[in-house]
């Protein structure tokens, strides 16, 4: 599966969408699959030129990998993906969520597209903000200035439009405004002002966004109660609106999916659906209190959040009835409604914490994620002359055999089979350059981490040729002793792979100082105990003095000129991220050996058979 | 006397780059031998094959490089040009410096190429002919006597019949005819001539 996004995954409406849906798929197919997510960032980026590359880029990601289904959200992005579509695999279903209704009404809808249509009810939205706040008299509006945000603020003008010339509203735009400027208006916007915000993604100066950062920005400074459309915002301080649940589109657009992939033809005819999570008016309670409305306001139906009764309202009858009785008893009953606040109060204080570490825990594991992808960028780039160099080499071949086929083509008796064998060797090493950079990319994706069943040895043997030319080119040997046979381990295949590639660098680093014949880079895996697996890096070269020993894995504790000293850091945490533990020895005379032992899969059972490894190539 | 006629050697250990290499070269015209190592290659070298070696310089074993000095030292003297997917500018000057024609970064053009190994092929062509023209003069200079030698030394380094005679401790006469053989055996028409044969041969 090919999920096409506009925008950035950091959004969080963006990673709660692509969720809910990877969930509804698995749920829908009974297992695992796989969803490819690329984002397209058409928020932040633009132009006859990206797409060009974009296109360009996709043709050469995924020519050998066919999707099942294309998914994509949002018309920019359906354009691009019909047009992906129709170059690389024309008889795949495409499912769509437009924000348009409206899309295929007036041009004919193509072939094999099932869809739902995502709605932005912003006049329900105003409604409730008339109702809520009685007396506005002006609507102030905040959206983003990238191309499918204005396009959006059109249509939201014309459905708007009567409404707000029906009830003699003034309409402030504060949408063209670069980010300063639109919060210092909105400290100073004038009374019986409502303010209905759509998305902040790009200000006018073409600056990207991250929503929900700024959405907190402008909260913090606006002087007039403001409205949004998305859930994932809420708790922020806007008082409410018309609500899109990411997580229920998700969902939605999962379970259609499944069904198309399970041969619902007639999914391919209707027109598109509206989700229906559409239009869920929503308010939150705090935010009425902090504005002064009166809960009475809010009309039957919407539904109220963030709603923590006070003890008055809780307890008004109670309170009332033992008063009448007596003194003493409201004595008494004083005291248990203190007692009970003083209750309450610890364990508002408890949840309070605990989602506090919740979050820290989310926090770190984050962190974790970006730094083990900067650590991977970085130690690309170590590579950077060897990978330069296999790419150089089919490049090289491929010009020398394309000049010879134009060249044999221009003589007089034209050899047609060896223009044949010319045009072969070019498609394979056009083949064996993807195959780098295919390589390349894998590494540094940056995804959310995966849960799979990996095999250390396959694990083992592409970094090893993925750093088989830089060997060379340092003159050093690598000898891999892989167990026959070797449990399986569970967990996330490019992290494992950057722990892999970091302690193999470093042993090549530590390595410099010695004679070329000399260094020599071992690296094992074994099962050292029941439902444990091992991987051991060793260098030849001068080992690691003890003193040295317990500091390595300290951030920013470097033993070379240029380290950083993130790897080994980055590594270890990685490690233990997978339950496992990464430890340094240095046995006298024999150079440093560095041993990550992890718990692997059912030992009994799961032993995934282990293709041998050939040694790599020589360059 | 016939020539064979000029062969380049292509040394390289990606055995697709020495394919699409040998095809173009021999698309081009050209006679070509391939080796996917140096060793195979210097397994093969016969002594005096006209042309030129495009060598890769980064093969395991034996970098380029190694092999130039390798090959200088078993007297083979074809012009070298390197080709490498790894640039490095050490590298390439210390190619230049040990006398490589040319130092092409993959992927290189057919023009590039194509132009390096014309100049390799002149120059070898030119170090050819030199090394033919030597090898007569030293067998003319080889057929005179020790005495006529010492007479020809001494008269290419500008004496006279009579400083000679004096030096060698004999009659002018007797110079006269020695000098006179050595303008025989050695081909040449006058004494000009003859200071210009010895020193194209010390140039050998």
């Amino acid at each position: 599966m090919l999920l096409l996004t506009p925008e950035d995954m950091a959004l969080p409406a963006m990673s709660m969408f692509v969720a809910t849906l990877r969930s509804a798929l698995w749920e829908a197919q009974d297992g695992p699959i796989t969803l490819d997510v690329e984002s397209l960032d058409l928020g932040w980026a633009r132009g006859p030129v990206y797409t060009q590359a974009l296109h360009t880029w996709y043709l050469a990601k995924y020519r050998e990998r066919r999707p099942d289904a294309l998914i994509a959200f949002r018309t920019d992005t359906i354009q691009l993906a019909l047009e992906l579509r129709q170059e690389l695999w024309p008889d795949i279903p495409l499912i769509v969520l437009s924000e348009d209704g409206q899309l295929w009404n007036h041009t004919p809808r193509p072939e094999r597209v099932a869809g739902l249509w995502l709605r932005y009810d912003w006049r329900a939205t105003v409604e409730l903000a008339l109702r809520l706040l009685p007396d506005t008299r002006r609507l102030a509006f905040v959206n983003g200035s990238s191309p499918w945000e204005q396009a959006q603020q059109e249509l939201l003008v014309r459905e708007l439009q009567p409404l707000l010339a029906h009830r003699g509203l003034e309409f402030i735009d504060l949408s063209q405004l670069p980010l300063a400027q639109m919060l210092e208006r909105a400290r100073t916007l004038p009374d019986h002002t409502a303010v209905l915000t759509y998305t902040f993604m790009t200000d006018p100066s073409g600056r990207p966004f991250v929503g929900r950062e700024i959405a907190r920005m402008f909260l913090a400074a606006s002087n007039r109660p403001s409205f949004a459309l998305h859930d994932t915002v809420m708790g922020l301080g806007f008082i409410g609106g018309a609500l899109v649940s990411y997580e229920a589109v998700g969902e939605q657009l999962g379970q259609l999916t499944a069904r198309v992939l399970g041969g619902a033809r007639e999914e391919f005819l209707q027109p598109l659906k509206p989700t229906s999570s559409d239009a869920r008016l929503t308010v939150d309670a705090r935010a009425l209190r902090r504005w002064g409305i009166p809960r009475e306001r809010v009309p039957a139906g919407v539904r109220l959040i963030f709603d923590e009764p006070t003890l008055w309202e809780r307890y008004r009858w109670w309170l009332l009835g033992a008063l009448t009785l007596s003194a003493l008893q409201a004595l008494v009953v004083g005291g248990l409604v203190v007692e009970r606040r003083r209750r309450m109060r610890a364990q508002a204080e408890l949840a309070e914490r605990q989602r506090l570490e919740k979050l820290a825990e989310q926090e770190a594991r984050r962190t974790l994620d970006q730094l083990a992808h900067m650590g991977r960028v970085a130690a690309l780039g170590e590579l950077a002359a060897s990978l330069a160099h296999e790419l150089n080499q089919p490049l090289a071949a491929i010009l020398s055999n394309a000049q010879a086929a134009r060249r044999l083509l221009d003589a007089p008796h034209t050899e047609l089979a060896e223009v044949r064998e010319a045009l072969g060797d070019i498609i394979s090493d056009d083949k064996r350059a993807g195959e780098v950079i295919h390589r390349m990319r894998a590494l540094l994706k940056r995804e959310e981490p995966r849960q799979e069943l990996h095999s250390l040895n396959d694990l083992v043997g592409e970094v090893a040729s993925l750093l088989a030319n830089d060997m060379h080119l340092r003159g050093a040997n690598l000898r891999l002793s892989l167990a026959p046979t070797l449990p399986g381990i569970l967990g996330d295949g490019i992290q494992l792979q950057q722990v892999m590639l970091n302690l193999l660098i470093n042993g090549l680093d530590a390595m410099t100082e010695l004679p070329e014949g000399q260094r020599e880079l071992r690296v094992g895996t074994a099962s050292p105990g029941p439902g444990q697996v091992e991987l051991s890096v060793q260098d030849s070269g001068g080992g690691i003095e003890p003193s040295r020993l317990a500091r390595i894995f300290e951030p920013f504790y470097s033993t070379k000129d240029h380290g950083l000293g993130m790897g080994l850091s980055i590594s270890r945490s990685i490690v233990e991220a997978h339950g496992g533990r990464l430890e340094a020895q240095s046995p006298p005379g024999q150079g440093a050996l560095l041993r990550c032992v992890f718990p692997s899969v059912d030992p009994e059972s799961a032993h995934v058979p282990t293709p041998r490894h050939a040694l790599p190539r020589g360059r | 006397m016939s020539q064979p006629p000029a062969t380049l050697f292509l040394v390289d250990d990606d055995e697709s780059v020495l394919r699409g290499l040998g095809r173009l070269l021999r698309a081009a015209g050209h006679v070509t031998k391939s080796f996917s190592s140096p060793a195979q290659f210097l397994a093969q070298l016969s002594g005096d094959t006209p042309g030129c070696a495009v060598l890769d310089l980064r093969m395991p074993g034996l970098n380029g490089l190694e092999l130039q000095q390798v090959m200088a030292s078993k007297g083979c003297h074809l012009p070298v040009i390197f080709i490498t997917g790894h640039g490095d500018v050490p590298a390439s000057v210390r190619a230049m410096k040990a006398g490589a024609v040319d130092f092409l970064l993959k992927p290189f053009d057919e023009q590039h190429l194509l132009a390096a190994i014309e100049q390799a092929l002149r120059k070898d062509a030119a170090a050819r002919a030199g090394r033919a023209e030597r090898a007569v003069l030293h067998a003319r200079h080889a057929a005179l006597t020790p005495r006529e030698r010492e007479v020809c030394t001494l008269v290419a380094q500008g004496l006279t019949n009579k400083e000679v005679a004096l030096r060698l401790g004999t009659t002018e006469k007797t110079i006269k005819v020695h000098r006179a053989r050595v303008i025989q055996k050695l081909e040449v028409d006058s004494v000009a001539e003859l200071v210009r044969f010895v020193d194209r041969l010390g140039q050998g």
